[in-house]
């Protein structure tokens, strides 16, 4: 019963980070842009929540910032590849590297680290079981509840908005929605800086549970999260399923590590495998933006 | 051929610069790779007599400054040797895998009195350099020996032998459990953090033959030392099964073992440092490693123009050299019982004596 509490608490800790940058992916790509960016945004989405939260000591302020810090890196990746018309996927490359640095920069100037901020206080719950105890404080992050939130969201927009639908057209078939009269490189940024924004609340997740910003904390969540994008078939709500799964898989590992005799590698490299499967057509059929990987003209 | 885009769009963006902007953006990227991690301390203390002025150039391992661990450590140890005998450093808190060969030529090639590497991983790369560089003196922390020849005549390998404090903190863990099963979590799963566990099983099989042990490894990779999410989901897990305490061998991923140890109200053993300030709440002990006292005789050597290559190029550290040791006195062993440091400290002198001989490998 407590193996199994803590089980699922901790599919609700591995998988908002996941979530929110597969959303977030799915955001950008449905506006035709490719986004390896996640992994950026993460990092810089977890770095801005930390210090904030650590300067104000509010959560809650440490949230808005991360909204702000989102909005941020989204116009400068749409800088790139909307404005300057940067290749996306080398630009998403070399946002990367930036958002690693970059972290790392701001962690010394502030901190005089370059690996570790300090830690924000702990909660303990102790009096109840581990199970119940790790499931109460899996409960408590604020980042869990505004998941669904994003999901529904992100769904009713893509269905009901003039935005969601001028994004899609964008991303399927740009040279329709420009004699439409829509602007291409409005409707991108648009998208990229929501994109944005609503991945580095996976960051924010990511930091705010581990109580601290640690260099290179992203560890490629990211790219996993690419994973669930192309798995959901860039829809909201697929995608937010898939980012469960592999959460879920993750942590089902974490479970059965040390406790089961199986190579740890072998359960790691699980998440990993079910992607390559689906991606390669092997489960199911992934059909992507018509203008994703173009250069974006259409 | 008209390109739509630009006739519908209003801006439209010079060529040149379409092709230079993300270039530009990477070499921002790549160059800011080098500007936060060199720290030079600017300050001179004087040089007691009878000593050298020193120049000392140390590379960090993953989990660079901060980590509350093994790099701190390292730190510490410089610091003193800065205050106490004036020696003039620097050092690099490498981002990636491939700056560490290349801090450590940056270091060499400036001629350094001692270029120190911080950390296992470094063996091959202070190899590398050592060979590059036959003038300068290079020594690295936790040195794994190479698989052919012998280790070259400008490096000294300083090996702490870690099995015999996990030994010691295994029994403490297994006693404050009272019969109760307890955990490791190790951080990459390699010869040297196997034999913190191999230790950690034979102390706690010494005061509980048939206690479980629950086990667990962060991953394959440098990335599982720095990885707290993933230490906390395996703490947790082991927690969940009933561990009583968790010893943990991870560099900053165990501070994700102490969060979930306080998330739970479980306890926690530290490693390398006393790390009762992280989580005072659980922190049971930590198993000292005194890389601040080897890092701080490297540079002392150095400053007496002395260079002990130990035999055949390796000094090891253990017990009875008290460069390996555990935290049971003073307010930092207050979750300690009287009658658990009784027993373990029985155990020490066993140890030191010879009468006990601690495993390095897993059976």
């Amino acid at each position: 019963m407590n193996a199994l509490l803590a089980f699922i608490a901790q599919v609700l800790t591995v998988t908002p980070p996941l979530l929110f940058a597969a959303l977030g992916g799915v955001v950008s790509e449905r506006a035709g842009v490719a986004t390896v960016a996640l992994e950026g945004y993460l990092l810089g989405g977890a770095f801005t929540a930390v210090v904030l939260s650590l300067a104000t000591h509010s959560v809650a302020l440490g949230l808005l910032a991360t909204l702000a810090a989102g909005a941020a890196m989204g116009l400068v990746f749409a800088l790139c590849v909307v404005g300057l018309r940067a290749q996306p996927i080398v630009a998403g490359v070399a946002f990367n590297v930036l958002m690693a640095s970059l972290t790392r920069v701001l962690l010394k100037v502030l901190y005089d680290s370059a690996s570790n901020s300090p830690a924000l206080a702990t909660v303990t719950r102790a009096g109840a079981s581990t199970g119940v105890a790790s499931l109460v404080d899996a409960m408590a992050q604020p980042t869990l509840w505004l998941a669904p939130v994003a999901v529904l969201g992100l769904g009713w927009m893509f269905r009901d908005t003039v935005l969601g639908l001028r994004i899609t057209a964008v991303g399927e078939h740009p040279r329709a929605a420009q004699t439409r009269g829509v602007s291409l490189s409005r409707v991108r940024t648009e998208a990229l800086v929501l994109g944005a924004m609503v991945a580095a609340l996976g960051g924010a997740a990511l930091g705010l549970h581990q109580r601290q910003f640690l260099a290179y904390m992203s560890g490629g969540r990211g790219f996993l999260a690419l994973a669930a994008v192309i798995l959901g078939r860039w829809e909201p709500r697929r995608a937010a399923l898939w980012a469960v799964a592999l959460g879920a898989l993750q942590a089902l590992e974490a479970s059965l590590e040390g406790v089961v005799p199986v190579p740890s590698a072998l359960l790691q490299a699980m998440p990993f495998a079910l992607t390559l499967l689906v991606v390669s057509g092997k489960l199911g059929r992934a059909r992507a933006p018509a203008a994703l990987g173009s250069s974006g003209e259409g | 051929m008209f390109r739509h885009g630009e006739r519908i769009d209003r801006r439209t963006v010079s060529p040149f610069l379409s092709r230079v902007g993300p270039g530009v953006l990477l070499l921002l990227a790549f160059g800011s790779l080098w500007l936060p991690a060199r720290g030079v301390t600017p300050a001179r203390a004087s040089v007691p007599a009878g000593l050298r002025r020193v120049r000392i150039g140390l590379v960090f391992d993953v989990g660079g400054r901060g980590d509350k661990s093994f790099n701190d450590g390292a730190w510490e140890g410089l610091e003193r040797a800065r205050r106490e005998l004036g020696a003039e450093v620097e050092y690099v808190e490498p981002g990636d895998a491939d700056d560490r060969a290349s801090a450590l030529r940056l270091f060499a090639a400036r001629g350094f009195d001692r270029v120190i590497g911080i950390g296992y991983i470094f063996s091959r790369d202070v190899d590398e350099v050592a060979r590059d560089y036959p003038g300068v003196r290079f020594a690295c922390v936790d040195y794994a020996t190479p698989e052919r020849g012998a280790v070259l005549p400008n490096t000294v390998g300083l090996v702490f032998r870690e099995e015999e404090g996990a030994y010691l903190v295994g029994a403490a863990a297994a006693l404050e459990a009272r019969g109760a099963p307890v955990g490791f979590v190790g951080g990459m799963d390699i010869p040297l953090i196997r034999k913190f566990e191999a230790g950690y099983r034979a102390g706690v099989a010494a005061v509980c033959p048939h206690c479980r042990v629950f086990s667990g490894y962060a991953g394959s990779t440098p990335q599982a030392f720095k990885d707290p999410e993933r230490g906390a989901a395996l703490a947790t897990t082991q927690f969940a099964n009933g561990a009583r305490v968790i010893f943990h061998a991870a560099g900053s991923t165990g501070l994700g073992v102490f969060s979930a140890a306080e998330r739970v109200g479980r306890m926690a053993i530290g490693v390398d440092a006393d790390q009762y300030d992280e989580a005072p709440r659980v922190v049971l002990t930590s198993l000292r490693k005194r890389i601040d006292v080897v890092v701080f005789n490297v540079v002392r050597d150095a400053a007496r123009e002395v260079f002990d290559r130990g035999d055949g190029g390796l000094r090891s550290f253990g017990l009875r050299e008290e460069g390996v040791d555990w935290v049971h006195q003073g307010p930092h062993a207050r979750h300690l019982s009287a009658e658990t440091v009784a027993r373990v400290e029985g155990l020490r002198d066993a140890i030191v004596r010879g009468a006990v001989r601690v495993p390095t490998e897993l059976r």
